[in-house]
């Protein structure tokens, strides 16, 4: 009998207690369910809409184009990727407050990777706004 | 005091399973997005997903995550943009196509009244 009494103190001492570790993983995982944001990484371009030239627009954006020799040509003339940050300072308006846009024509024939890479550049180079045609 | 380690452990289960497959859900289709380094980040939230029409290098089209033929991809692109007037759509497109490729998913965005194009690419 003493014998027995001496055991069952030992027994329930050698249980773990894992209430705190449910509630933090059961937390945990409620956490991850609802707020798991999804993050994408974009370069955003504008498409011309059916309403036309917004009147009062005076100011004509500078044309880039991506041709199918996979020149850069801005408002016609060739400028290489090295002279485009100079080019692009040069034509775009500096004042605050003005949306720095430019628009953008690619050659269906370049590379959809060449694109991007252009576009990224133009992005670089303080553009805003692009809008495709 | 009830035994609650069966909870604990699907729970923790539960838990690497969700942190495992997370990014496998996130990825979505499985396309070779163009980088750009200056590519602004778009955060996403649940119950608000955005509209996103991949196209793979081999030209097959899904908009998000179920693949339309080509011949649909107009009305099945207009009814799945309804609801969401005035947002951009999200172009995720193989970087090895030929950007003609792009540029008439671009004009069939336009026909359905989007106002821009988002095109996804990768910062490296």
């Amino acid at each position: 009998m003493a014998r027995r009494q001496r055991r069952k103190p030992a027994r329930s001492e050698s249980s773990l207690n894992v209430t705190p570790l449910a509630d933090v993983s059961l937390s945990l995982l409620l956490g991850f369910l609802v707020i798991t944001p999804i993050i994408f990484q974009t370069l955003s371009t504008k498409l011309p809409q059916g309403g036309g030239v917004a009147s009062g627009q005076v100011r004509e954006d500078p044309r880039v184009v991506l041709n199918a020799e996979g020149k850069i040509l801005i408002n016609d003339e060739e400028v290489s990727e090295e002279d485009l940050p100079a080019t692009l300072k040069e034509l775009l308006p500096s004042g605050v407050g003005v949306e720095r846009k430019v628009m953008f024509t690619g050659a269906g024939e370049v590379s959809y990777q060449d694109v991007v890479h252009l576009l990224d550049l133009l992005k670089e180079n303080g553009v805003e706004t692009i809008g495709i045609r | 005091m009830p035994d609650v380690t069966p909870i604990v452990n699907v729970a923790l289960v539960l838990l690497i399973v969700f942190m495992v497959v997370m990014p496998m859900i996130q990825e979505g289709i499985t396309v070779e997005t163009p980088q750009a380094q200056n590519a602004e980040e778009i955060v996403e939230q649940l119950g608000q997903e955005s509209l996103i029409l991949s196209i793979q290098e081999d030209g097959s089209l899904y908009i998000n995550l179920h693949q339309v033929a080509r011949a649909d991809l107009k009305r099945e692109l207009a009814t799945a943009y309804q609801g969401r007037e005035g947002k951009p759509v999200i172009i995720k497109g193989s970087k090895n196509l030929p950007y003609q490729e792009i540029l008439e998913l671009m004009k069939i965005c336009q026909g359905i009244g989007a106002p821009g194009v988002d095109l996804m690419a990768k910062k490296q």
